[in-house]
């Protein structure tokens, strides 16, 4: 009776404590855990979007540089080194004077041109996906567009 | 030591219980956070969508600019060639609302709104001589857009984002006559600037059998042009200077393939132009060239088409029977320039030279007939928008 006495019940953690923290802790373990699991993969998408997005805007940029005469007037289907209408690897290499982020060759890049007129203006609509080669397929198609007018 | 007996009791679970709230906290703060970062993408890719809107809707109302600046009977033109400093032209999009479509995605639409602002004009060339021509003189536009994304929830709309692009170009007004204080210099069908011994007459001949007639003229070779007085001088009001050949071909000034020789102001070619087989003229313009080769007809395209020849250093050979619609100018400071027709020639213009040599002609008849399109110094303006852009603005709201 002298080693059950009241008070030493009193100072110790009853199982139950014990176990209701042990299964908070546990929840809130694996918050934390997924907490920092999905920042890193947000994080990681954000980096690959904003290259898939750099990688696109690149082509915009190069055909708006073309001009409507340029592009409407290509004879095959290649034009300043961008292969049209399929998916292309992008290369990293710098021999057509852009120089890309190291982790560009993870990506793929379809460019399609179509023709358009209105009203006597005539442009060419220039839409550009993006998408991974499926190492992060939380990514999806990235897609920039931009109107080149014949001026 | 009551006490803190009293405070361990259930200390492990009040701690554990701390430790769920902040962490809940900061789950709650994660979790928003996170929408927000959602949120800002969708804002950020609308953002740039407007901006490619605006920036359609600014290159459509600049290719709308040059496009109707180069046709007089455009309200455009007219805009251009009368409006002080200040005065707005508003113009419509229609293509940019109709490609726009491509650009939104459900729940949005747009809204365009696009004008032209006359910011300058000098009738003073940039070293302080006056421009002779009433209108002529140099000045810059600016093109003004601004385009509205809205957001529709329900029935109700909202402005998601605005952006507005304001660019500055230079413009010239030419005239293509070549005017002086009293209008066109250009208005006899053949000027000699200085051998004058052919006398007054409508028919001059040379020792061989060549013979030159004059058809409509007023006082056929009395000089109208000042020996002093160097034609289109004006370097500052050439649209285009130090153009090759090839260059001339490459913006089509001189369409091989089409036959047209298209024209808008004064553009320089430092090589020599030969023009082989016939050609249609659209437009208004002076070439100015070191020399030309004329081996085919010149046709005009429409009545309002006006094309001069301009050799600055050599001489203007014509190898044709065939008509040849352009006024042709042979001259240069040393008295040099000359036309000479190796077959029958049939010009619908006139002729500008230092020297008229006819005894290098062929032995045939040859006429000019007066294009009164040359007297007219009025109808000759022509606008030309420079295609780089000086000065841009861009003003964006959320």
């Amino acid at each position: 009776m002298k080693r059950f006495n009241n008070k030493r019940l009193k100072s110790g953690f009853s199982l139950i404590e014990a176990l209701i923290g042990i299964l908070i802790i546990g929840v809130v373990g694996i918050s934390v855990f997924m907490l920092i699991s999905t920042s890193n993969r947000t994080n990681l998408a954000d980096y690959y979007r904003m290259t898939g997005e750099s990688i696109a805007k690149e082509a915009i940029e190069v055909f708006q540089c073309l001009g409507y005469e340029e592009i409407s007037g290509r004879k095959n289907t290649t034009l300043a080194g961008y292969a049209l209408d399929v998916w292309q690897p992008v290369e990293v290499s710098i021999k057509d004077g852009i120089k890309r982020s190291e982790n560009s060759s993870a990506f793929l890049r379809k460019i399609v041109l179509e023709p358009v007129e209105n009203d006597g203006i005539m442009g060419v609509l220039v839409e550009v996906e993006v998408k991974s080669k499926g190492f992060f397929s939380g990514l999806g198609k990235i897609e920039a567009k931009t109107m080149v007018i014949k001026k | 030591m009551k006490q803190n007996k009293k405070f361990k009791k259930g200390s492990a679970l009040l701690i554990t219980m701390l430790v769920a709230v902040s962490v809940g906290t900061i789950a709650v703060s994660y979790f928003r956070y996170s929408r927000i970062t959602a949120k800002n993408q969708i804002r950020t890719i609308n953002k740039d969508l407007i901006r490619e809107i605006a920036q359609m809707a600014s290159d459509e109302i600049f290719a709308r600019t040059c496009k109707d600046a180069v046709d007089i009977k455009s309200k455009i033109f007219w805009f251009l060639k009368g409006s002080a400093p200040g005065t707005v032209y508003r113009i419509d999009t229609p293509f940019t609302k109709e490609n726009s479509k491509h650009f939104l995605s459900e729940g949005y639409s747009c809204e365009v709104a696009g004008r032209i602002r006359i910011v300058r004009f000098r009738k003073t060339a940039p070293n302080n001589s006056k421009y002779f021509g009433a209108y002529e003189g140099h000045g810059i536009i600016a093109i003004e857009t601004k385009a509205l994304l809205y957001r529709h929830t329900g029935e109700k709309r909202s402005v998601a984002f605005s952006h507005e692009i304001e660019s500055h170009f230079d413009y010239f007004l030419v005239s293509t006559v070549c005017m002086s204080e009293k209008g066109s210099m250009m208005t006899n069908p053949l000027v000699i600037r200085k051998d004058r011994e052919a006398g007054n007459t409508n028919v001059i001949k040379s020792d061989n059998a060549a013979v030159l007639t004059l058809h409509n003229g007023m006082n056929s070779i009395q000089p109208v042009i000042p020996d002093s007085y160097v034609l289109y001088d004006k370097y500052s009001l050439w649209s285009k200077r130090n153009l090759s050949i090839e260059d001339l071909y490459k913006y089509e000034i001189i369409d091989r393939k089409a036959k047209t020789i298209n024209l808008n102001g004064i553009v320089h070619c430092k090589d020599s132009v030969t023009l082989e087989g016939d050609y249609k003229v659209a437009g208004q313009g002076v070439i100015i060239a070191d020399s030309f080769n004329i081996n085919g007809a010149i046709e005009k395209s429409d009545n309002t088409s006006l094309c001069v020849l301009y050799a600055n250093k050599g001489k203007i050979v014509t190898n044709t029977e065939k008509e040849i619609n352009a006024a042709l100018i042979a001259s240069n400071r040393n008295f040099t320039g000359t036309v000479e027709a190796l077959k029958a020639l049939k010009i619908n213009g006139l002729m500008v030279v230092d020297t008229l040599d006819l005894n290098a002609w062929a032995e045939k008849d040859h006429e000019i007939y007066y294009d009164m399109a040359f007297k007219d110094g009025e109808k000759a303006n022509r606008a030309v928008i420079s295609k780089w852009v000086t000065y841009r603005r861009t003003n964006e709201k959320i």
